[in-house]
């Protein structure tokens, strides 16, 4: 391990223009945290066509980059305007607005800002302690256990986006376009339609560029508008950062168990940023006995979620990196990434690329490092930034985005699919499908019918195995929880009105 | 704010249409070798059930809850001014190629739905192409569609 780490070290200072790379994929990330409405997700779908003649570390380190820095962003337009730039942001605008209403603004981000360095650290350090233990178990894991792991990071995400039916609706298809394409395994075409672009199945990238990076420029077209709204920039004060940072330090529990949360959430499939900022959140607010404003502008109402918002990044890898099952949708792009680049997660790429793990683990440190920096630096440039209006962002990503379609394989089909899926997600919005749902398993579906498939042969084709393998049988008893956990909630709750 | 009412949930419509795909997915992997249809049968199956019981929920709502759709005209004006800006962005890219249409998009999506002034316009919209060469062209170094007309 140790060597790894210390070849990805010298990876970063070996070529200035991976730091140029880490560097590029900070600024984007907090531009694109602070607007509300974009977010990381829609910088990572945006970028990943710039990164296919990159070498696979410096893809990553750009990523690393975005990842590690648009929470950090996002929190700017939580505090300043009451806007989260990010879903996982809201928590922050609880005590982050009152603040700024107080004339406190610059305590505030100074605040965050240090609660997101030092939470990321946190979530970074607890990765790197976890994955050696994760790379052990991995490898006990065989085909059966492989396919129930994956039904239940499916399950868990659908039943994180609160409806349960069509989170399974939007899984079917991501699997059902994942068919798409030649077999190689049993030798048949599987709906191409005798079309020669559909033989090598739809393109994840284009893919995702439409679900996400046009879809949410359509509905910023049907909104319109300044992006945020009902506060004037210019009244805005920052001073007292400095007392915010201090701040910190002297909360340092607070800290503490925010990144702990924040970890151990991001670890679960589908639960995400915005659980582990609520749940630090609460559990800060009711364990806090000495002087508690939580609501009405206590700095630790800011720095429980910041901490447990950037935390949950270290933690939410090792899923996606150890099982190749992306924890959200941030991570499902990251892992489009990965395998765009040749890299396929699972026990093999811990073993046999643990530097490029490191290199993504030092960019993520880095990274959250460098965005406190530049908000502290800027935070009253950027708060003018997310009041630019929306006609001029959308023509700019609508055209970049199908650019960066096309650039994959250089065939006008991709952009198709791509302005496709941008109407597929924009209805999905519409229609309340979760369109994470859809992503992870389009990412997943091969894996999944490998293993199926194996598992079957293994087992002389009796279903049953699945469920006289121990790891598999566990693991099909958490998904039966996760399915029933909200249907109990639901009884429960009928049982009280 | 003007309405059309719709007399039945408009979860219908997706719920319809996702029962069709489920069908038709699952009866075309009927007709694939063995090892290439299991698991798209066995998930087609499981699809199918999720769909009906979707439209099934969606029927009940319009036919036991008098459940009704009321659709924001102005809203759905939007929508399909919408598709129409990214239709034409499609459509231009096929007909001009991507660095004249990146130009003259951004130009007339600021100038005419944004209300821009031409002097603005104009810039925003050489900036971008500018930005896309840089990129994808000379950085990149990846060779652009160039339109069908041309």
């Amino acid at each position: 391990m140790l060597e790894s780490l210390n070849l990805a070290v010298n990876f970063f200072l070996a070529d200035w223009m991976t730091i140029v790379y880490l560097m590029l994929g900070v600024l984007i990330g907090v531009l694109f945290g602070v607007i509300p409405g974009l977010g990381g997700t829609t910088a990572v779908a945006l970028l990943l066509p710039l990164t296919f003649g990159m070498q696979p570390e410096q893809a990553i380190t750009l990523m690393g980059g975005i990842l590690g820095s648009s929470a950090i962003g996002g929190s700017v337009a939580a505090i300043l305007l009451n806007a989260p730039g990010t879903a996982p942001n809201a928590a922050t605008c609880f005590d982050g607005y009152p603040m700024t209403r107080q004339g406190k603004a610059g305590i505030a981000i100074g605040a965050a800002m240090a609660a997101s360095s030092i939470g990321g650290l946190i979530g970074v350090a607890i990765l790197i302690v976890v994955l050696p233990i994760t790379k052990s178990i991995v490898l006990m894991f065989g085909p059966p256990a492989f396919f129930m792991l994956a039904v239940l990071g499916l399950t868990s995400l659908t039943v994180a986006s609160g409806n349960l039916l069509r989170g399974l609706l939007a899984a079917c298809i991501g699997l059902m376009i994942g068919f798409v394409g030649y077999d190689d395994l049993g030798g048949t075409q599987r709906y191409t339609f005798d079309s020669n672009f559909l033989w090598d199945g739809i393109s994840l990238v284009p893919t995702l560029i439409g679900l996400f990076a046009i879809a949410e420029m359509i509905k910023l077209y049907v909104e319109g508008g300044a992006i945020a709204k009902d506060t004037d920039p210019t009244k805005i004060k920052l001073a007292g950062t400095s007392l915010g940072i201090k701040s910190v330090f002297s909360n340092m529990p607070t800290v503490f168990s925010g990144s702990i949360i924040g970890s151990i959430v991001g670890m679960v499939p589908g639960v995400g940023g915005t659980v582990a900022s609520f749940l630090a959140y609460s559990f800060a607010s009711q364990f806090t006995r000495k002087n508690n404003h939580f609501g009405s502008g206590d700095v630790r109402g800011v720095i429980a979620p910041e901490a447990a918002n950037n935390a949950k990044d270290g933690g939410s890898l090792i899923p996606t990196l150890a099982f190749g099952i992306p924890g959200s949708a941030e991570m499902a792009l990251f892992l489009g990434v990965l395998i765009m680049h040749g890299m396929t997660p699972g026990p093999m790429l811990l073993i046999e690329r643990e530097w490029s793990i490191m290199v993504l683990i030092i960019a993520l440190a880095l990274a959250t490092l460098m965005a406190s920096l530049v908000v502290l630096a800027s935070a009253k440039l950027l708060v003018i930034i997310s009041f630019l209006n929306s006609a001029i962002i959308i023509p700019a990503v609508l055209a970049i985005s199908l650019v960066g379609a096309y650039a994959l394989n250089a065939h006008l089909g991709d952009v198709v699919v791509a302005v496709i899926f941008g109407f597929i997600g924009y209805m999905m919005i519409k229609f309340d499908f979760p369109r994470i749902t859809l992503v992870i398993a389009l990412v997943l579906g091969s894996m999944m019918e490998r293993s199926f498939l194996q598992s079957i042969t293994i087992f002389r084709g009796d279903w049953t195995g699945f469920f006289q393998d121990t790891t598999s049988l566990i693991i099909f008893c958490l998904v039966v929880l996760a399915l029933a956990f909200p249907t109990v909630h639901k009884i429960r709750g009928m049982l009280a009105k | 704010m003007k309405t059309i009412r719709l007399p039945f949930s408009a979860g219908i419509i997706p719920a319809l249409l996702l029962l069709g795909l489920a069908v038709g997915g699952w009866l075309i992997a009927l007709d694939w070798e063995r090892s290439s249809g299991m698991f798209p049968r066995f998930l087609g199956l499981i699809f199918i059930g999720l769909a009906t019981l979707e439209l099934g929920i969606h029927v009940y709502k319009s036919v036991f809850e008098k459940g009704e759709t009321l659709i924001d005209v102005e809203e759905f004006r939007k929508q399909l001014w919408g598709f129409g800006w990214l239709s034409l962005l499609l459509l231009m890219i096929y007909l001009l190629g991507f660095m004249v249409t990146v130009a003259l998009y951004i130009f007339l999506f600021l100038r005419f739905h944004g209300r821009f002034s031409y002097l603005l316009s104009t810039a925003i919209a050489v900036g971008s192409v500018a930005f896309v060469y840089l990129i994808f062209r000379r950085l990149l170094e990846y060779s652009l569609f160039p339109g069908i007309l041309w």
